[in-house]
């Protein structure tokens, strides 16, 4: 009798080719899912830093933010708040990007809260060369820069 | 063991708390040490405040309401006797812990 490829060794192949086959197609769906995660939470974040960045700067400069100190800044801190929210939804693969991210998001909402005036009802206009404002800019620029290090959503 | 007490700063101070000074309007850090913070530390050793629940808190607020302990009482005994938590925000926290150890070091230098 001609002796082949017992039986069984075809069916073990065959199980294991399926088995690999399954974890490829399941890590590479979750390897998409956290980019489209991701790309979403970028677009959120960056948004999100970006009109706070805007109404600060409104808070400081426009007579009707002025006029409205109370609800304006109260705006912003809800905001402030909003942005911590966000970016505890994901994590810094590196420690050290992490500190990176932490200190220019401290730095951004100190350079836009911590001002003898921002909550001062009895406050002034800035005049547009006033140097909070690119403080300002400065810092969101900062924030942005350090929000693109690698990152990964926090359940992953 | 002596028991915390816990001070909830939404319910019990404001859920908008104010900017850094009384001059600047209500329920300022500054209102928040001098009435409360100071007056909970004089009745009792620890104390954890709450700060959930509130609308957030700017920069300015945490400096004059936490900030200004690390240079009254120095950082190891504020970490001693206080204890900040929040659930819906973390970033607080850590501010006014920086807060606390800048004004503490600025302290020791002067």
């Amino acid at each position: 009798m001609q002796q082949g490829t017992p039986w069984w060794v075809t069916a073990t192949l065959m199980a294991f080719t399926a088995i690999l086959s399954n974890q490829l197609a399941v890590r590479r769906e979750r390897a998409k899912a956290a980019a489209d995660f991701m790309g979403g939470w970028r677009k959120r974040f960056s948004d999100a830093v970006a009109s706070i960045c805007d109404s600060a700067s409104k808070h400081y400069s426009q007579a009707d933010d002025v006029k409205n100190t109370h609800s304006s800044s109260c705006l912003i801190n809800n905001n402030l708040k909003r942005i911590g929210s966000i970016r505890s939804e994901v994590e810094f693969v590196d420690s050290a990007n992490a500190k990176r991210f932490r200190d220019a998001y401290h730095n951004l909402h100190y350079v836009i809260t911590g001002s003898a005036d921002f909550e001062d009802v009895n406050r002034n206009i800035r005049p547009p060369g006033d140097p909070i404002f690119e403080s300002i800019r400065n810092s969101e620029e900062a924030l942005m820069k350090a929000s693109k290090a690698k990152l990964k959503p926090k359940d992953v | 063991m002596a028991s915390e007490f816990v001070y909830k700063v939404a319910s019990e101070f404001s859920r908008y708390p104010g900017g850094r000074l009384r001059s600047h309007g209500e329920f300022s850090g500054q209102a928040f040490r001098e009435d409360v913070v100071l007056s909970l530390l004089h009745a009792h050793d620890k104390i954890i405040f709450d700060l959930s629940g509130s609308a957030g808190y700017s920069s300015g607020f945490l400096d004059e309401a936490f900030g200004e302990l690390g240079a009254i009482f120095g950082v190891s005994e504020v970490r001693r006797r206080i204890k900040l938590i929040a659930t819906d925000d973390a970033e607080a926290i850590e501010i006014a812990w920086e807060r606390i150890k800048d004004a503490s070091h600025e302290a020791n230098k002067g």
